[in-house]
């Protein structure tokens, strides 16, 4: 699995440095306009872009059927891709406490950050299994869908969280996390599963 | 277990192959001729195990979808679409490589690269299709591999190129424990590298045998006219019959089939 993990950092090497401007700009956004919520469209945004990349790197060179050819099995190239996503949500989320952190100077809602932590998982787990049975122009389309119908769900949750949701049991939301990161292992047995070769078998 | 690859009734959708049987022996080169769309790349694709087939398809001894990612690693392949990561440079790719193959071996490639004078620091989509193909070459080449899958690996060179890639070849064939499956339609390149030769037309396998075997049993009969030969080919001079050496008819003048032409008369010819 390493060398996909090297393979995939040398694609995302190129796209670094825009990360990094991304990741700086809405945490300056979110603690300056006292406003996380920017933060949470970019753990949206972040994982989706690493994965878009990534496949399509991989699309246009072939790379899964050579892969598959030089001995790694679907559940690694899928794992691999997985890891790098949910890397960088965890880092998105991670971003978005140290944001509320500096606008608030206090952390006494883990609410907002249990949604912007679950739709970034669920974001992962949706696009992961698309991204590979999908073609790559599709995939974006269908990607890009996807984005927007979490980002409005996000700020629907996240206007609901400041509304009253947030006098709702922490538990609410600590298993509303936990649920998005179950939906990961059947979204990766899935993209196993699509990039499996041993499907329909002649007699 | 002297067969390194055997092939049995084995089918692959789409008519790609049908019924296709084939037998590998350890240590030697077979080349695998046919026309465009064939099966040739078929065969090479579910033995690298990205195909999915029906039947029995073994690779020293293990089910081609059975395989383990160690065994599967003693298995070089050479796509047809060379399959290389276009903005990495060929330093980069090794790598990569290094990172998925327990047995990477980094001299090995790092030599191959410099006898084949490829640039390191240039991304590997600005190479040329000669250039492509021997990185590729070097990356199957590079992991200890005893069987290598080679699809088409004298396509769109030069004579140069394609002395240098056969040279290498050649080369890998020195150790008797490996063993090389080549596909082409350069019938040239074939002749001067195989041991064993398979013809395959539209998902079958027409006849297989060592080259010089097969060679040898056959024999042309030009401006022929009459019946037995094995197949019979229209010319705009007549017609030229196929014949098995021990059935030429008596009194005419048989010449020596090449493999190019002993193709043409499996895929196009008459039967008598």
């Amino acid at each position: 699995m390493k060398g996909l993990f090297v393979k995939d950092m040398y694609t995302l090497k190129r796209y670094g440095l825009w990360y990094l401007v991304y990741c700086l700009a809405f945490t300056l956004l979110a603690v300056f306009l006292e406003n996380p919520a920017f933060v949470t469209g970019l753990a949206v945004l972040l994982p989706l872009s690493a994965l878009s990349a990534t496949v399509t790197a991989d699309r246009k060179d072939n790379w899964t059927e050579y892969a598959l050819a030089c001995g790694q099995s679907p559940f690694a190239i899928a794992a691999e891709k997985l890891i790098i996503a949910l890397t960088l949500s965890l880092i998105t989320t991670a971003l978005w406490a140290l944001s509320y952190f500096l606008a608030f100077r206090t952390f006494d809602d883990p609410a907002e950050l249990c949604i912007t932590a679950a739709l970034s998982f669920a974001t992962v787990a949706l696009s992961l299994p698309l991204s590979y049975k999908l073609g790559v122009e599709r995939c974006r389309l269908v990607l890009g869908i996807i984005m927007l119908v979490l980002m409005v769900a996000c700020v629907a949750l996240l206007t609901a969280a400041g509304n009253g949701l947030s006098d709702a049991s922490p538990l609410l939301f600590s298993a509303l996390t936990v649920i998005s990161v179950a939906t990961c292992v059947p979204s990766l047995f899935i993209t196993a599963s699509v990039i499996r070769p041993d499907k329909s078998l002649s007699p | 277990m002297n067969n390194c690859v055997t092939l049995e009734n084995v089918t692959v959708n789409y008519g790609a192959l049908s019924q296709f049987s084939l037998i590998v022996p350890r240590g030697e080169v077979t080349g695998i001729i046919g026309e465009n769309g064939a099966g040739k790349s078929t065969v090479l694709k579910l033995l690298a195990g990205i195909l999915p087939y029906g039947g029995s398809a073994t690779v020293n001894g293990a089910q081609v979808k059975e395989m383990t990612g160690a065994q599967r690693q003693k298995v070089g392949y050479l796509g047809g679409e060379r399959c290389l990561p276009e903005s990495l440079t060929a330093t980069q790719f090794g790598n990569v490589l290094s990172g998925m193959f327990a047995n990477w071996d980094k001299k090995q490639f790092a030599d191959m690269i410099s006898r084949a004078s490829l640039p390191c620091d240039k991304p590997i989509r600005e190479f040329s299709t000669g250039m492509k193909t021997k990185l590729a070459l070097a990356a199957a080449m590079s992991h200890n591999a005893d069987l290598l899958l080679l699809d088409e690996p004298t396509n769109g060179l030069d004579a140069a190129a394609r002395d240098e890639v056969l040279d290498t070849i050649y080369g890998f064939m020195q150790d008797e424990k490996h063993t090389v499956i080549i596909t082409s339609h350069i019938t040239s390149d074939l002749e001067k590298l195989c041991d064993r030769i398979a013809l395959i037309h539209e998902g079958k396998l027409l006849v297989s045998g060592e080259k010089d075997e097969l060679l040898d049993s056959y024999v042309i009969v030009r401006g022929y006219k009459g019946d037995n030969a094995v197949r019979t080919l229209e010319r705009a001079y007549g017609c030229d019959a196929l014949f098995l050496r021990k059935d030429i008819p008596a009194g005419s003048d048989a010449e020596r089939v090449g493999l190019d032409e002993l193709l043409m008369f499996f895929i196009k010819g008459n039967m008598s």
